[in-house]
């Protein structure tokens, strides 16, 4: 759990992308979390959930353990967060995103939803020596947090920041202009102070600090990514019940009477796997397109 | 004994309920969530786990439900809404609540004298979308 006392979420809507709060019309566009009624009604219909071998019955309980496996894994396959999560990333100082790309930070995580903080941290975290702790914060001491209205959150939708303000106030010997301190730690003359260090400086490792939440609203999931989901459960389902279903003929014969029906064996599903393996290249191609930055790449060399 | 519960429909009367897979919460509707304390260790092959007594009259069952956000973490006490079932407990939410709930797990504790049980429900309980339009 999180504390979003201070904060700076998004303005706009992460899916339907850039829509304004209330700014969307027509037909549902979100989804609750998909059940295992959905799963059989939706992506498996009319496949019975049954072993051909042993007759032995898919449970709900087991579909509801594919259902959220396959969300995991379309987590971390198209670096996404369906339900959110809120992070700690640290990020070097690279003076050619700070005098160019307006100290461009990109997150590695999207969409954004919100912004707690962008600090600057010590490393002195928690350590313990012979069993004692230094009691410091977990996190590393703050020295200084930047007033969250300084981050510019436009492109938040692909995890990318920028501090736009900055630039304008930041002068050969120091900032010019208040700073004020929004999470205690070192004050404005602090802040000058490693301002200044910035420009002397072209790498500094782990510098930055950033607590930033990341995926959409609690139980609205986009619909496509519903979809992918669902694509991924439907996949390991149909890989378990075609197996089943082993034998490709069968034949009986009574005296001058036989009879004998070949089938797929094991290929049973083969044609709706080949469907929903080309539908969940499309849909994972199309949500990393649409919300990582991949194609974004400022550093120095 | 390993606890775990099943959530069952929100009925009238003890011989009514009936199982169901996961609670479907509407955000801003109150809500009675109806479940039934089970013991995972006495399941047998692919059939339900039996449902599972306390063994003291005085047992509570204490409900959590996770929210990212702290100011939204639900904590409620559960009662036993049929005296006849010591099985089967209830808790409610407001309206406030179901329009702030968060995570589709649910995570009972069981006091039961000094013995304590926890049961963590995936996908116990799912929510609506708070604006069906977008997030």
């Amino acid at each position: 759990m999180a504390d979003y006392k201070s904060t700076k979420p998004q303005t706009t809507h992460n899916y339907p992308q850039k829509a304004t709060r209330g700014g969307v019309s027509g037909f549902e566009r979100v989804q609750p979390f998909i059940t295992p009624e959905r799963m059989r009604n939706e992506f498996l219909f009319g496949i019975p959930l049954k072993s051909f071998l042993t007759g032995q019955v898919m449970s709900d309980e087991t579909l509801k353990s594919l259902i959220a496996r396959a969300a995991a894994q379309v987590e971390l396959k198209c670096k996404i967060d369906i339900f959110p999560v809120q992070r700690l990333i640290r990020q070097d100082f690279d003076y050619t995103k700070y005098s160019q790309g307006f100290n461009q930070m990109n997150l590695g995580w999207a969409p954004l939803k919100s912004l707690e903080e962008v600090a600057i941290r010590l490393v002195n975290s928690t350590v313990y020596y012979d069993g004692q702790s230094n009691q410091n914060d977990p996190e590393g001491e703050l020295i200084y947090a930047f007033p969250l209205s300084w981050v510019n959150l436009a492109y938040g939708y692909k995890g990318v920041l920028n501090f736009t303000p900055i630039q304008t106030v930041y002068g050969g010997t120091g900032m010019a202009g208040g700073i004020n301190s929004s999470g205690g730690g070192m004050g404005p003359g602090g802040a000058a102070t490693l301002m200044t260090a910035m420009s002397r400086t072209r790498l500094f490792p782990s510098f930055w600090s950033i607590k930033a939440t990341f995926g959409f609203d609690e139980n609205a999931i986009p619909s496509p990514l519903n979809d992918l989901i669902g694509y991924t459960a439907a996949l390991e389902v149909l890989s378990l019940l075609g197996i089943t279903n082993w034998a490709t003929s069968k034949s009986i014969s009574i005296d001058a009477a036989s009879q004998s029906v070949s089938g797929p064996g094991p290929q049973i599903f083969a044609l709706r796997i080949t469907q929903l393996e080309e539908k969940k290249k499309d849909l994972e191609d199309l949500i990393k397109k649409r919300f990582t930055a991949n194609g974004i790449f400022m550093s120095h060399f | 004994m390993r606890l775990g519960i099943r959530i069952l429909n929100n009925a009238s009367g003890v011989n009514n309920l009936q199982y169901m897979n996961q609670a479907i919460i509407t955000p801003g509707s109150t809500t009675i969530v109806y479940f039934q304390l089970v013991d995972l260790d006495q399941q047998q092959g692919s059939c339900a786990p039996p449902r599972y007594l306390p063994f003291n009259s005085g047992a509570t069952v204490q409900i959590n439900i996770h929210n990212i956000n702290v100011n939204n973490i639900i904590n409620k006490i559960a009662t036993k809404p049929f005296a006849t079932d010591g099985s089967v407990w209830a808790f409610s939410l407001t309206s406030l609540e179901t329009q702030n709930i968060g995570s589709t797990v649910l995570t009972v504790t069981l006091t039961d004298g000094s013995s304590v049980q926890i049961a963590n429900a995936s996908q116990a309980i799912i929510t609506n979308p708070n604006n069906i339009y977008g997030c």
